[in-house]
């Protein structure tokens, strides 16, 4: 046991003295702290939105940047260094290119779904929570559904059966994964239908659709937006994943699609395995890290002290 | 009473206790709390939530949480044997042999996973045989108050009532024959009913046993029927403490009397509710912070 | 033993409903897929008019959409799942009857494997004072939850079999080989098990946590258990109790996960049929395969959840009546 000096390691306010260790003292630190504030003061959170930002930029911007990614006019199968970066590929292709035009391609599905779900789940999950009824049975059905169809076997079907591009893939990706979001959105919404502040709206003769929209909604974010941002991850992953095995947009190849094209050659061009692969999974990291650490910050279990 | 010249059963001094509250953040539970349980005695801690009287109960019950953030310093004595600074071992032993500790909720207290004849057993300290520990098992059982000891034994925890979930954790306490049970609001969860009962075999237990025990409480008349001494804490001090009948009958100290006030009030029919008035609390706040 | 047979019944009525369900979307996702419907259902294979006539009548092509739902119902619940019209008019079930047992020798071992790894890794970092080894354990779970699990195997095909050449890649077995051969089974097993280990990791981790926060730890410290004693006659089988449903309902994703490394290694097993079939277009193999695969999950989770209800015991005895409940 140490003998170190004993003191609190906030800083003390001198206007109130410290009431010790009454509950009702105003030194519950994480309350007073904004939680965006700590959210950000971790050094991980830093590095990763800086990879966010960076991966985003280079797939935004990037086009300006770099060689045409269809033109065929260099050396076959260059490694990376020099004049090509990340080298190119098997028909002699700028691969630096290549990875930046696929990654518009992955990063635009991930969140074009994770926003799409998340419009849904807001919709039907805070209705389904907050009245219950019919309403919230179907979406308890409907969710049992997809835990027993995987979203890439039917994402695979479906693709199979009415062809493939991007939008069919974002909209059925965004049908096999809102239910997930939906359960957390319904799950709070039932929490916070109980709240006192709640029930005292509801006495004061708001309409239910407002109070929906303006106190439980607003309350339900920080879980809701924790499990949406794990959604942009899976998307990619699961997009990433089809594409592998062939379902997408032939014209705009994403990561995975170059990662398919990339296995006949692993012998001979380790890079165009490598440089792909390496972008899914800084990205994916990266979501599921400040996804991570949002949920530290919001939905804090820790140091708890009975 | 012990004899003069042995050490008294647990001697606290200056017991200090820092507890983490967030990432970053700590709180000092407990402040410069002395107090002395002597051999067979009842003690009584009573104060608000926050007080600090869980704490410095669990502190001489050596179950404290386990963070390394937790930083106790001052002197534990038990018997005579210094524990603050000592080793996990010599807290093993303590927890083995000779502290019993009741928790306040019974029915979160128990493995839900794990049957109560084998929960009560596993406090047997060195009882090899299983016929012989079985046979221990009901009499303990029986002990604390439970009829059909053999059906309880054989039973998981939800299969049993609050009150007899509760009695479970008081044959758990004693089953080591211990100098000292520790009981932290051991019938708050119960039913008013239920409490009396569970209280009167704490009582007779403790008797038969004649282990010191250590009751805390935020409710005075609990602790009133059941103790021989009471220490009173706000805010992690002990602000007065005293034979319980005088610090009842002719309490000495400002929030003692406001507390009693309060106890008052709510059995007296025709008095309005009283609660400490935030003049009397900001007062109380000075003198304490003013004393540490 | 009336509320188990009604429990069970339950069970068992909405899992059928389910199926059906799965069955009913898949039917109409068929009907919306363009083209001639025919074509659809037999893919990209040549079509005498002969032929075309039988698959029409057969199928009832030229009935109304309900008839035509009914037939193909009735004929998925009889355990008709139509032919494979790219090999020799070969049945559905018999073809995947064919593949099943390969991916049951990939998906069994590294479900054995995942589990295994999870629970001794999730416990150590819930546990471990030691701040590295958390950060470590939970760090690289994460990093695993986030790569990809197809190229995870291309970078171990590249490191393994091109670079130190110690590992085949492609197939089960050597050429001209029947069975499965160990060495081919082992980096398909690493790379399958990795998403499932670092997902049951994840898992595991949180709820040894939630288990060692709760009151009747203290209980147990209060006795003067050793802390090995602890954790395992108390932490443990309450922390494990999650980690049987979430291992089961896990099923889902890893088969759907088999179709991605099954391809990466050439694997001959139900995914790679998936998979072929979908390229060729061979839709009747398709539907039967997400068919199977839906039926296996079905029944899994039942079993899951009669697993549960016999390990936890505040659910072993749901069913028995009420007892009355002595006062204390």
């Amino acid at each position: 046991m140490t003998t170190q000096p004993v003191t609190a390691t906030e800083t003390p306010r001198p206007e109130h003295p410290a009431p010790g260790a009454a509950p009702t003292s105003d030194r519950e630190p994480d309350g007073v702290r904004s939680p965006w504030r700590s959210f950000f003061g971790r050094p991980s959170t830093i590095v990763f939105v800086v990879v966010l930002v960076v991966l985003a930029l280079a797939a935004g911007i990037g086009p300006f940047f770099v060689a045409d990614p269809v033109a065929t006019a260099y050396p076959k199968l260059l490694p990376p260094g020099g004049e090509h970066l990340l080298g190119t590929d098997m028909l002699g292709r700028d691969y630096l290119a290549r990875v930046v035009y696929g990654g518009q391609v992955s990063l635009m599905v991930g969140f074009s779904v994770a926003l799409l779900c998340l419009t849904i789940a807001l919709v039907v999950g805070g209705l389904a929570g907050y009245y219950g009824g019919i309403l919230d049975a179907a979406l308890v059905k409907v969710a049992e559904f997809f835990q027993v169809l995987p979203g890439i076997v039917l994402a695979l079907v479906a693709a199979a059966l009415l062809g493939s591009n991007m939008l069919i893939i974002v909209t059925i990706l965004a049908i096999t994964m809102w239910p997930g979001v939906a359960r957390i959105v319904r799950a709070e919404a039932m929490r916070i239908a109980q709240l006192g502040y709640v029930e005292s709206a509801r006495a004061a003769g708001f309409h239910n659709l407002r109070i929906l929209w303006s106190d439980v909604i607003p309350n339900a974010m920080p879980p809701v937006l924790v499990a949406t941002s794990m959604t942009v991850g899976r998307a990619i992953l699961i997009e990433s994943g089809l594409a592998y095995l062939g379902i997408g947009d032939p014209g705009n190849p994403s990561w995975g699609a170059l990662l398919n094209s990339a296995q006949s050659y692993i012998r001979d061009g380790w890079w165009l395995a490598l440089f792909p692969g390496c972008c899914i999974f800084l990205v994916v990291l990266a979501v599921n890290v400040l996804g991570d650490s949002l949920n530290d910050t919001f939905n804090p279990t820790l140091g708890r002290v009975k | 009473m012990s004899a003069p010249g042995t050490p008294p059963l647990v001697a606290v001094e200056d017991l200090r206790v820092v507890l983490p509250t967030g990432h970053r953040t700590e709180v000092e539970a407990v402040r410069k709390v002395s107090l002395v349980v002597h051999d067979g005695e009842r003690v009584g801690i009573v104060g608000e939530s926050g007080s600090g009287k869980s704490v410095t109960a669990r502190a001489v019950a050596g179950l404290l949480p386990t963070s390394p953030r937790v930083r106790v310093t001052g002197s534990i004595r038990f018997a005579g044997q210094e524990l603050v600074g000592a080793g996990p071992e010599a807290w093993h032993t303590i927890r083995r042999e000779r502290v019993g500790m009741i928790f306040q909720d019974p029915l979160t207290s128990l493995n839900p996973t794990m049957r109560i004849g084998r929960q009560v057993g596993e406090s047997l300290p060195g009882e090899r045989d299983r016929r012989a520990r079985t046979e221990k098992v009901h009499e303990y059982l029986r002990q604390a108050g439970l009829e059909n000891p053999d059906r309880i034994a054989a039973a998981f925890p939800h299969e049993l009532s609050g009150g007899m979930r509760q009695r479970v954790l008081i044959a758990i306490a004693i089953a080591k024959s211990p100098s000292l049970v520790v009981a932290d609001e051991p019938t708050t969860a119960l039913d008013a009913t239920v409490q009396q009962r569970v209280l009167r075999t704490l009582d007779d237990t403790v008797s038969e046993l004649r282990t010191s025990l250590v009751l805390i409480s935020h409710d005075l008349a609990v602790v009133a029927g059941m103790t021989d001494r009471i220490y009173v804490m706000y805010a992690g001090h002990i602000v007065e403490e005293g034979p319980t009948d005088r610090v009842l009958e002719d309490p000495q100290h400002a929030y003692t009397r406001a507390l009693l006030r309060s106890v008052r009030s709510l059995t007296d029919e025709d008095t309005e509710l009283y609660s400490i008035p935030p003049a009397l609390r900001r007062e109380l706040t000075a003198e304490v912070t003013g004393a540490a | 033993m009336k509320a188990r047979i009604l429990y069970y019944g339950r069970l068992l009525v909405s899992s059928f409903l389910l199926f059906v369900a799965v069955v009913t979307v898949l039917f109409f996702l068929l009907e919306l897929a363009p083209g001639d419907p025919v074509q659809a259902l037999v893919g990209d294979v040549p079509l005498s008019d002969e032929f075309r006539e039988r698959i029409v009548a057969s199928y009832g092509l030229d009935k109304s959409v309900w008839e035509r739902y009914a037939i193909y119902l009735g004929n998925v619940l009889t355990g008709d799942l139509g032919y494979s019209f790219a090999t020799n008019r070969e049945p559905v079930l018999d073809l995947i009857a064919s593949r099943i047992g390969n991916t049951l020798a990939l998906a069994v071992p590294s479900f054995l494997l995942s589990t295994l790894g999870g629970v001794v890794l999730g416990s150590i970092a819930a546990r471990t004072r030691r701040r590295w080894l958390d950060s470590g354990i939970s760090g690289s779970a994460v990093g695993l939850f986030s790569v990809p699990n197809f190229w995870l195997g291309m970078l171990l095909i590249l490191v393994f079999a091109v670079w130190l050449d110690w590992l085949p890649t492609q197939g089960k077995s050597p050429y001209g080989q029947s069975g499965i051969s160990l060495e081919y089974m082992v980096l398909p097993v690493i790379t399958m098990a990795t998403s499932e280990l670092a997902y049951k990791i994840r898992i595991m981790r949180s709820s040894m946590i939630e288990s060692l926060g709760q009151d009747f730890i203290d209980t147990a410290r209060s006795k003067g258990l050793s802390s090995s004693r602890i954790l395992w006659n108390h932490a443990m089988p309450n922390a494990l109790l999650p980690m049987v449903t979430v291992s089961g309902y896990s099923l889902g994703f890893v088969l759907a996960g088999s179709v991605l490394v099954e391809r990466v290694y050439g694997w001959p097993g139900m995914g790679l049929l998936f998979v072929e079939a979908i390229e060729r277009k061979n839709n009747m193999v398709v539907l039967g395969i997400v068919i199977v695969l839906t039926f296996t999950i079905i029944i899994v989770n039942i079993v899951t959840d009669v697993v549960y209800g016999l390990v936890d015991p505040r659910l072993r005895d749901r069913f028995a009546p009420k007892k009355k409940e002595l006062v204390a």
